[in-house]
């Protein structure tokens, strides 16, 4: 179907039309992976909640209503509803470190230098996982999906406002915790560090 | 919630823009497995959808309820015969008894051998 618009695909599939269904999902698959893998840390977690994402709106979109809301809107709550279950439910939910697989890396760069960066940004990503529910899902619809703030209040169900405020927020909170694990590094290292003389 | 005072807004503010380039560092776009997508969406599009509401057509409907009809009618008469042969109704031959020695085809009683 390469002249059908979203809008169009959305009505059919709404009457139960399988193609148009999978018209949205090659849309939102990627995107959606890309959200859970960035709220799970794990490929084998957001290849399993993508499935019961697409299988669950596929069930439901019959009784998908538009509201003015994008359909992207729709399948992110279904998304981040089954990652918060999966995150209450999950009992091995302690820093996993991501499994980067499957991230891009820049291939020109020294490995050694690619190793640290890669480091550098796992950490950073443990400390997003440690912030709300709400400012990750922020955070990841902001960066990994490059949307306004307008299309995230949508999606979250509040005002572009609230979204600016709740972002600014967590920025600083993000600044905090970033400052407190490097100061807590500096004094690992230099605990680390051999007496002098010894070497 | 900590106040900031406007001598370090600058400098707070140019934290957080360093803050910024790290995420857009952190979140680079990742790919799922192109297996991964084909097999979940054959699972989706390709098969007929387990979730999908059935709707029976008039007929269909009436072949549906005959069928069960017959069923239960079917069910019921067995069980009447079964009970009505258990409280007095002729009762099958068992299986285990000898018949009764007859004459042999030829017409003639068999001959026991000296």
């Amino acid at each position: 179907m390469p002249e059908l618009t979203e809008q169009q695909a959305l009505t059919l599939a709404t009457q139960g039309d399988k193609q148009a269904f999978g018209f949205l999902y090659d849309k939102y698959a990627g995107r959606i992976y890309n959200y859970i893998y960035y709220r799970t840390g794990s490929n084998q977690d957001a290849e399993d909640l993508t499935s019961r994402v697409f299988f669950r709106a596929m069930r439901h979109i019959s009784n998908y209503t538009d509201r003015g809301v994008p359909f992207s809107a729709w399948l992110y709550r279904i998304a981040h509803n089954l990652v918060a279950n999966w995150h209450r439910d999950s009992s091995r939910r302690q820093e996993v470190e991501l499994e980067d697989g499957y991230r891009a890396s820049d291939s020109d760069e020294h490995p050694e230098t690619a190793l640290e960066e890669s480091e550098e940004q796992n950490a950073l990503l443990v400390l997003i996982r440690k912030l709300p529910e709400e400012r990750q899902q922020l955070l990841i619809l902001k960066f990994v999906e490059h949307m306004s703030n307008a299309d995230i209040g949508q999606i979250m169900d509040r005002t572009e406002g609230a979204i600016k405020s709740l972002y600014h927020r967590t920025l600083l909170s993000l600044r905090e915790k970033i400052s407190k694990s490097s100061s807590a590094q500096a004094s690992l290292d230099v605990l680390g560090e051999p007496p002098e003389g010894e070497a | 919630m900590k106040i900031i005072w406007p001598w370090n807004r600058k400098q707070i503010e140019r934290e957080l823009g360093s803050v910024e380039d790290l995420l857009a560092t952190a979140f680079k776009p990742v790919t799922a497995r192109p297996a991964f997508l084909n097999d979940l969406r054959k699972r989706l599009v390709g098969s007929r959808n387990p979730f999908a509401r059935v709707s029976l057509s008039t007929l269909e409907l009436i072949i549906l309820v005959g069928s069960a009809l017959v069923g239960v009618i079917v069910l019921v008469f067995t069980v009447l015969r079964r009970m009505l042969g258990l409280f007095g109704g002729k009762r099958p031959a068992k299986a285990g008894v000898p018949r009764k020695k007859g004459k042999t085809l030829s017409g003639e009683p068999k001959k026991r051998a000296a």
